[in-house]
């Protein structure tokens, strides 16, 4: 055998390598990502306990948090808020830095604004609601969550 | 290995650690979502000794010490004489204890000191005026009955201990709510309404009515009774006592007018119970006990004020408006009820005042003079249901400003019908 040849087996030995670990990388970050778009992933952080048993209860439970709450855009613009919106929540569930009852930033009111058009925009896309601007949760804000409270309260055990 | 290779690994240890710190915290331990049973004997009634137990809960019961105005200006745990803001009190309660001394009420925790202190209270005041300030009452009550209400005060306040705490609205043993005040249970039984069947979401204001309510003592027992009869509005109540259930009449005569008057007393579960939220199924707790978190633990507020000095909590947790916002439309209702109260109180003050001057006059008309008495009794009630309430009209806005205005036209009925009686122009 000449070097020739070995050097072109390392080649090929090495790009192989690097594709293997390439599609490992890209199916962890994509299992990752699905993973962490998952209801029962939102739901491990206790702050959010309790729009998940309420979100559970409505009309909507056959939707995922992810299908109202990340940006309906591109998967970078996905990914880049996901990215951001992840670290603000990890810094305050690690802190337990959170109030009793959680309300939405205004941020995230557009985001949940532009999921419910991209279901229900030819319902409404000729009227003053879609029209004038308008916010589709400053009125139905009770939808998916509620008043916010839990029936039965705290148990006592 | 050389330094930068262990300045390496040491910074990738650091990174692992952080990383598996946040992990734990966040996703393996959490803070607990129920509240540990203890069970407390029956008859303990210091909350210092419930507070071992639900420390979160004491903490916060404690902050009920704490003197403050409210938010909006009115209500607040301030202990100051309410004639101050409105001297029509002293008019329109002359002749009675409450023109002696009418202060805003400071918290549950000073409930025995604030009552024992007051200078309504005198060595011949009953027993029955210790029914609200005591979880001790259940204790009285099991062993007595109603006998202790025409006892003296100052012999059956001598076993209270604590003021309003724990367990005057939990069950030591099962942690549930439940109410202390007989007069609250015969209440809703005349109702139909069996108390201890009741839902959690209901004892969530049955708690606080057994004592925010109306009540008068009958005349022979001294008993406590609730006028609810006919049902809880101002008129209601007002039909109730016309009927002069068990012989009573009237709590005092004011002096100038001649007029047989009714004082009301903080009429808060009334209120509320018509009202927007009292009608949606919002409970009393809902708002003036607020959700709070500890280390991320939920558990209710216990500290039992104004819902205005926590707006975020207590309102935001359904109205998604600013809290400067909500804060600034309580303040606006609050405000237009003060002017129409004041103005109501006011003119009773009058509607006294001029039957006072027509009764001098020799050749009056009895029977007008007594119309007009008869007006201004009225009139007094429904001023007074709206000015002892505690929310200043919040709890049912429309309501109280139906009451006032009514108030208002009887007021200057009144005026008007001395007058006449008496050829006067006063």
């Amino acid at each position: 055998m000449g070097s020739k040849d070995k050097a072109l087996r390392s080649i090929i030995k090495v790009l192989l390598a690097g594709a293997f670990i390439g599609i490992l990388i890209t199916l962890i970050s994509v299992a990752g990502y699905h993973a962490a778009g998952s209801p029962v992933f939102c739901m491990s952080c206790h702050s959010m306990k309790d729009v998940g048993a309420t979100w559970k209860q409505s009309q909507h439970k056959q939707f995922a948090c992810i299908e109202c709450h990340l940006p309906d855009s591109n998967i970078a613009v996905q990914v880049a808020y996901k990215t951001k919106a992840g670290l603000n929540d990890l810094y305050h569930e690690t802190l337990r830095a959170y109030p009793a009852s959680i309300s939405i930033s205004s941020e995230a009111r557009e985001i949940a604004d532009g999921n419910c058009l991209r279901c229900h925009s030819s319902t409404v896309q000729k009227t003053f609601m879609v029209e004038g601007g308008g916010d589709c949760i400053k009125c139905h804000h009770g939808l998916v969550h509620g008043t916010g409270k839990i029936a039965g309260g705290i148990k006592v055990e | 290995m050389n330094n930068k290779k262990k300045l390496l690994l040491a910074g990738l240890g650091m990174c692992v650690i952080v990383l598996a710190a946040v992990i734990v915290q966040s996703f393996v331990i959490q803070p607990p979502t129920t509240i540990k049973l203890a069970k407390l004997p029956a008859g303990e009634y210091d909350p210092a000794v419930w507070g071992r137990y639900y420390p979160l809960e004491y903490e916060s019961y404690k902050k009920n010490f704490e003197m403050a105005p409210s938010p909006t200006g009115f209500g607040g745990s301030v202990k100051e004489q309410k004639s101050i803001k409105e001297p029509e009190i002293l008019m329109n309660f002359k002749g009675m204890p409450f023109s002696k001394d009418y202060s805003e009420d400071r918290g549950h925790p000073y409930s025995l000191e604030d009552l024992m202190s007051s200078e309504r209270v005198t060595p011949a005041s009953v027993g029955s005026c210790m029914t609200c300030k005591t979880p001790y009452v259940k204790d009285v009550f099991k062993e007595k009955g109603w006998e202790y209400a025409h006892l003296p005060l100052s012999e059956v306040v001598k076993g209270a201990k604590h003021p309003i705490s724990c367990a005057s609205c939990h069950d030591p043993a099962t942690m549930k709510l439940t109410v202390v005040n007989p007069a609250f249970i015969e209440a809703m039984q005349r109702k139909g309404i069996d108390v201890r069947k009741a839902s959690r979401e209901e004892m969530r204001s049955y708690v606080c009515g057994q004592c925010h309510s109306e009540y008068y003592f009958e005349p022979k027992t001294k008993r406590v009774v609730f006028p609810w009869d006919k049902g809880y509005n101002p008129e209601q109540m007002y039909a109730y006592y016309e009927e002069k259930p068990a012989g009573f009449e009237q709590d005092w005569v004011q002096p100038d007018s001649q007029a047989k008057m009714l004082k009301a007393q903080h009429p808060d579960f009334e209120t509320w119970a018509g009202g927007v939220h009292g009608k949606s199924g919002v409970s009393c707790a809902d708002c003036h006990m607020p959700y709070q978190r500890s280390k991320g633990q939920k558990y209710s507020s216990h500290h039992v004020t104004s819902p205005m000095k926590n707006v975020q909590g207590s309102c935001r947790t359904c109205h998604t408006q600013s809290a400067d916002w909500l804060l600034e439309r309580v303040k606006t209702e609050q405000n237009n009820v003060f002017e129409l109260q004041h103005t109501a109180g006011l003119a009773v003050s009058r509607a006294h005042e001029v039957i006072g001057k027509a009764s001098a006059v020799a050749t009056a008309d009895k029977a007008g003079l007594d119309k007009a008495r008869e007006l201004v009794r009225k009139a007094q009630w429904f001023w007074d249901i709206v000015a002892a309430e505690n929310g200043m009209g919040f709890h049912n806005p429309d309501q109280v400003m139906n009451t006032l205005g009514r108030s208002i036209d009887m007021a200057y009925k009144s005026v008007e019908t001395a007058n006449k009686a008496a050829g006067t122009h006063y």
